[in-house]
């Protein structure tokens, strides 16, 4: 039986939501069940399909390889998750030391709540949200304790100035990624950035868990924060079933806090409404999510700035420079002087590590190759303007 | 290098884990994130190569344990042993 990855997709999803399906099982194949638990790996959502099939009774039906497969997957994600719960906390002790808030976000959180195993949720690395106005002091903490950058700093003080997370990671065990911001989804081109404060009126206790001190988020703080992660950031069609999945958890643990009329209109101010919108309607779609009848209305009544970012798929720009360029209209003078800096003459760490290089004795080559670089994509991003230009007075 | 199996032994780094399920079992690499999955004969070498003195040791119980033929018990032995390394779940070292 050959299907679309579409209908296979909801025949995932329908089975991970362990939702009645009216379906012959006998007709399905070893290779069906192969292709479907492939599918679940790609999606995020093989432990999520052990747990369902498991559960429903449905496991006996996989060939031996795919149930052992499953079960791998499952067992791996609880043992990485288990270490990756023992790190968090050590994580947060440190940083309250230092008087900062932790805030959990996204999987560390979603596993320390809405799940009802850790072992279902992989998780690629811990998202914390910091209380710190100049990410070199934690990043100083982490550094103490084993952690490295992912992306060596192209500039003294860059991060203070000009970026809102870091990322780094142990070089011991548990070997985790961390991701360290101080504001959200207000990354460089800062398109749907939201007030830095904002995050901090939406802050609750994250109890019930063996983690002191953590915080987390707001049940509507954690659902707007999900929908624009998803589709802003990722684009509709890129998104994994498993942040869905994600978001379909959030309404069902939290449906009788979840107050939808503060969501919309947060969503309103932040202009996310048509993110939200598309991501409840794949949610829904995919997993039948109990929502208020009303909210499709009320989403899609104002449409905003990101509409195209998100119907859509998110699309990058021509050129670097005119990445750049995004990035440039929306800093301040000095900001902008950083910028250019960093461009034409980042630090000797960063080069080594952008080109890969095995020694240092080749730097100054390859500053001479970027700075023909940067030149080259200028000179494409002005024929490219010039074509565009004549392509319109054409019309 | 092939190690010399009467001087080597089975240690494994302290960037594994591993969660024995019904029998069966699965290590992970917390390095990079590689799994592998042990059924119930496979976590046995395992068990017995990990707290043996030197891999002929394990050799040696493993065939007193199944009704197999050296030749093959060698055989699967390293089939593992080499898979284990290169997914770096386990080391090969010299006793001193």
């Amino acid at each position: 039986m050959t299907t679309p990855r579409s209908l296979d997709r909801l025949l995932l999803a329908s089975l991970i939501a362990g939702q009645d399906i009216d379906l012959n099982w006998n007709a399905f194949s070893e290779n069906d069940w192969d292709r479907i638990v492939r599918l679940s790996e790609e999606e995020g959502v093989s432990p999520l399909l052990y747990w369902a099939l498991s559960n429903s009774g449905m496991m006996s039906v996989l060939s031996k390889q795919c149930q052992r497969r499953l079960l791998a997957m499952y067992t791996a994600t609880r043992l990485k998750n288990e270490q990756i719960l023992l790190e968090l906390q050590t994580l947060t002790e440190l940083f309250y030391e230092a008087h900062i808030q932790v805030v959990a976000l996204k999987g560390v959180c979603y596993i320390l709540t809405i799940y009802p195993d850790i072992g279902l949720r992989p998780m690629g690395d811990i998202d914390l949200l910091l209380s710190s106005s100049k990410l070199s002091i934690p990043r100083r903490i982490a550094k103490k304790n084993g952690y490295v950058e992912e992306i060596p700093e192209a500039f003294p003080g860059f991060i203070d100035i000009l970026s809102s997370e870091i990322s780094l990671r142990k070089t011991s065990v548990p070997f985790v990624r961390l991701d360290l911001h101080n504001s959200l989804l207000a990354e460089r081109s800062l398109n749907y950035a939201v007030p830095a404060n904002w995050y901090w009126e939406q802050i609750e206790p994250l109890v019930n868990t063996k983690i002191n001190y953590l915080q987390t988020l707001k049940p509507e703080a954690q659902l707007l924060l999900a929908a624009a992660h998803a589709v802003l950031k990722h684009g509709r069609a890129d998104v994994p079933l498993g942040w869905y999945y994600d978001i379909d958890c959030l309404i069902r643990f939290y449906i009788n806090r979840m107050d939808w009329e503060k969501t919309f209109s947060y969503s309103r101010t932040f202009q996310w409404q048509s993110a939200l919108e598309v991501a409840l309607l794949q949610t829904v779609n995919y997993f039948n999510t109990p929502i208020p009848p009303d909210v499709f209305s009320s989403c899609s009544k104002n449409k905003d700035r990101n509409q195209e970012l998100v119907t859509k798929e998110q699309r990058r720009t021509a050129t670097q420079v005119l990445n750049e360029y995004q990035n440039f209209r929306v800093l301040n003078w000095y900001q902008r002087f950083l910028l250019v800096l960093i461009l034409i003459m980042p630090s000797p760490s960063y080069i080594y590590w952008r080109y890969n290089l095995r020694t240092y004795w080749s730097l100054p080559a390859w500053y001479i190759y970027r700075w023909w670089s940067i030149c080259k994509d200028g000179l494409g991003t002005i024929w490219l303007l010039i074509q565009k230009e004549l392509l319109e007075k054409g019309r | 290098m092939t190690p010399n199996r009467f001087t080597s032994r089975v240690i494994i780094p302290e960037h594994v884990l591993i969660q024995e399920l019904d029998g069966e079992a699965v290590l992970l690499n917390l390095k990079n994130e590689t799994y592998f999955g042990l059924d119930s004969i496979g976590l046995r070498m395992w068990q017995v190569l990990t707290t043996s003195s030197t891999i002929y040791e394990a050799s040696e119980i493993l065939l007193n344990e199944y009704d197999v033929s050296s030749e093959t018990l060698e055989n699967d032995l390293h089939k593992l042993l080499d898979r284990l390394v290169e997914q770096g779940l386990i080391e090969v070292i010299e006793n001193e």
